[in-house]
């Protein structure tokens, strides 16, 4: 790089060491992400498999497994923190003063720092997109785990009797506890013990209800986004200087346009939010009808909490 | 299941020549100098409220007062310029311009701020702190559920997840496993309705207490843990605790039931471990002190690295130690 330093002078001894520090990081980074992408690729299909055939209810030993990965990816983030934070942050603090008296130095520091970081936010991204991705394999079957639960109910319900006269005693509906049934011949009390699927039913029954109604979460989160490109945009444009009067004038008259596009954003997400909230309350009171009346006061709770909090 | 797949990854990787010097910087020396903030000016000699941690020499009411013009000078600032504040910002408000008077008027540091601040967390916030709620008879939400008080429902969760057997507990309480179940289906539920976090709350305090529950006390599990000299020193020893909380949570990142490993090691169940958090818990807040809560996590840290190294040894190493700067 020539032409650095308008005097001639020589560049000071770091500006090599800088240059040095760049190259090692981004191979170090290099490094490290391909280790990361082999054990995620050759975890991906271990964690499938060992789901399917965990038969834990809980799932415990896929968790453990999945614990572990997520442990290995976290040891990688935390080697390139620390050394970032050594060979890329702390040697921008040490050198910007001396760097200060010097346009090229400067520049060059603040350069050096800039695409460091951005090599390292490249990593974080990488990072979560294989988080995800690890994440989604525990994904479960909501609605063919509901399934099993009604089927393992109608078996049970079809076969309940009573323990006096052996008279069939009517289940009227999915209870997920122990329950007292009577009997409607002889009056005795019978104990009803649901099946250990159903006994997981008020625990599946809000993650069911928020897979059927993600598509409208989905809706209000699309105007958040929305809203936030309208904001880069607004931002993007006050930050252009203006070649002329007009050209500023116009883009004055875009970001009020915009910015009206955001305040009618805003309330369509705020109001696609309730409308998300109040349908994924509903489909939950569907599931367990028997909860409805505590779940409603929950629902209250939540929206006054979000209306707050907007 | 996660060793087998982690030394299958390690042994599969090539000899990769590094052509880049393999030669760590030195660590920092272990008396690297920090930075010392310039010690306060002494503050004059206040009173403290036991109980509101409030100056003794004002009032709540002169207190209140004085925030609420500050409040509302701001919003009608806001107003003359054309801004009209959302709820959010009025709360905003309230929570900074609070803390001002409240410095202003007794030379408060922030430890004693903070924790005057959880103490009247719910007048302020209408949320409960841990070590500052009180039981309220006439709350709908603590009422007992088919005779079971919230201090009961704690008590016998407690006891599960000591692993004491359900029908024993339920034979001591005198209750149906039904009305159990129904029980902790409801507890939960009050949870959920309740805002203000006081349920959940007094459920973590009554949870720390619930050993001494005059019908569960007697029950134990199998290997049971009360009187474990490694329970006693849990409680009293800050140190053991903070070393064991990251022990466990190297012990999950290691693909160990941490929980399980504890017990194991230690003969401490879940349960115990959880009631002694939850007594560290609530002393802390009661006891706000910022500058031995960070070494308490330094330690945490620390210890958490350790054994994380030990379980790394134990699993022939984490998959990217062979790659230096």
């Amino acid at each position: 790089m020539a032409g650095l330093f308008s005097r001639g002078a020589a560049a000071p001894v770091w500006v090599a060491e800088m240059e040095e520090n760049r190259q090692r990081w981004f191979a170090f980074i290099e490094k490290l992400e391909a280790r990361m992408d082999g054990l995620c690729t050759a975890a991906l299909p271990e964690l499938q498999q060992v789901l399917a055939e965990d038969e834990d209810a809980y799932k415990r030993t896929f968790l453990r497994m999945l614990a572990g990965i997520k442990g290995q990816l976290e040891n990688i983030r935390e080697k390139i923190r620390e050394v970032g934070e050594e060979k890329v942050r702390d040697f921008f603090s040490c050198h910007i003063d001396e760097a200060w008296g010097s346009d090229d130095l400067r520049q060059r520091l603040y350069a050096f720092r800039e695409v460091c970081t951005g090599r390292e936010n490249a990593f974080e991204e990488r990072h979560a997109a294989w988080l995800a991705r690890l994440e989604k394999t525990g994904k479960r079957d909501l609605e063919a785990e509901y399934r099993s639960i009604l089927d393992e109910h109608a078996a049970l319900r079809d076969s309940f009797c009573c323990r006096q006269c052996g008279a069939p005693v009517v289940v009227d509906k999915l209870y997920f506890i122990t329950s007292y049934l009577v009997c409607s011949h002889c009056r005795t009390q019978n104990t009803f013990e649901p099946g250990s699927k159903a006994r997981g039913l008020e625990g599946l029954a809000r993650e069911l209800a928020e897979a059927r109604t993600e598509h409208l979460l989905a809706a209000s989160e699309a105007e958040r986004q929305r809203d936030q490109d309208l904001y880069l945009k607004i931002h993007e444009n006050r930050a252009r200087a203006a070649d002329s009067p007009a050209t500023a004038a116009s883009r004055k008259a875009q970001n009020e346009v915009w910015q009206k596009e955001r305040a009618a954003t805003v309330l369509n997400a705020h109001a696609a939010y309730e409308t998300y909230l109040r349908a994924m309350f509903d489909e939950w009171n569907s599931i367990v009808p028997d909860l409805a009346e505590h779940n409603e006061r929950f629902y209250q709770r939540m929206l006054e909490d979000y209306r707050r909090s907007r | 299941m996660f060793k087998k797949l982690l030394n299958s990854v390690l042994g599969g990787l090539e000899e990769v020549k590094d052509q880049v010097s393999r030669q760590v910087a030195p660590p920092a020396p272990a008396s690297a100098p920090r930075y010392e903030p310039e010690p306060e000016p002494e503050a004059p000699e206040v009173e403290f409220d036991p109980e509101t941690l409030h100056g003794t020499h004002y009032s709540i009411e002169e207190f209140d007062a004085a925030v609420e013009y500050k409040v509302q000078a701001w919003i009608a600032q806001e107003a003359a310029e054309g801004t009209t504040l959302g709820q959010k910002d009025v709360d905003n408000l309230y929570f900074n311009f609070r803390r001002d008077v409240y410095r202003a008027w007794t030379g408060a540091d922030n430890d004693q701020m903070i924790q005057w601040e959880l103490a009247n967390s719910m007048l302020h916030r209408g949320t409960a702190t841990s070590g500052f709620t009180k039981d309220d008879p006439e709350s709908p939400l603590l009422q007992p559920i088919h005779g079971l008080s919230l201090k009961d429902y704690a008590a016998i969760t407690l006891k599960i997840s000591q692993g004491v057997d359900v029908g024993a507990i339920c034979q001591a309480m005198g209750i149906e496993p039904a009305i159990w179940e129904e029980c902790n289906v409801l507890w939960c539920k009050r949870m959920q309705e309740d805002a203000s976090f006081t349920v959940q709350t007094l459920f973590g305090q009554y949870f720390s207490e619930g050993v001494s529950h005059p019908k569960l006390a007697a029950l134990q599990a199998g290997g049971a843990s009360a009187g474990n000299a490694n329970l006693e020193r849990l409680r009293s020893d800050r140190y053991f605790y903070e070393e064991l909380c990251g022990a466990r949570q190297a012990a999950y990142e290691y693909g160990l039931d941490g929980a399980q490993w504890i017990l194991e090691n230690f003969a401490i169940s879940l349960g115990d471990f959880q009631a002694v958090a939850m007594e560290h818990l609530t002393l802390q807040n009661q006891n706000w002190n910022s500058e031995e809560m960070t070494r308490y996590m330094d330690y945490q840290q620390e210890k958490q690295k350790e054994y994380a190294a030990k379980f790394a040894a134990e699993q022939g190493g984490n998959i990217a130690d062979d790659v230096t700067f």
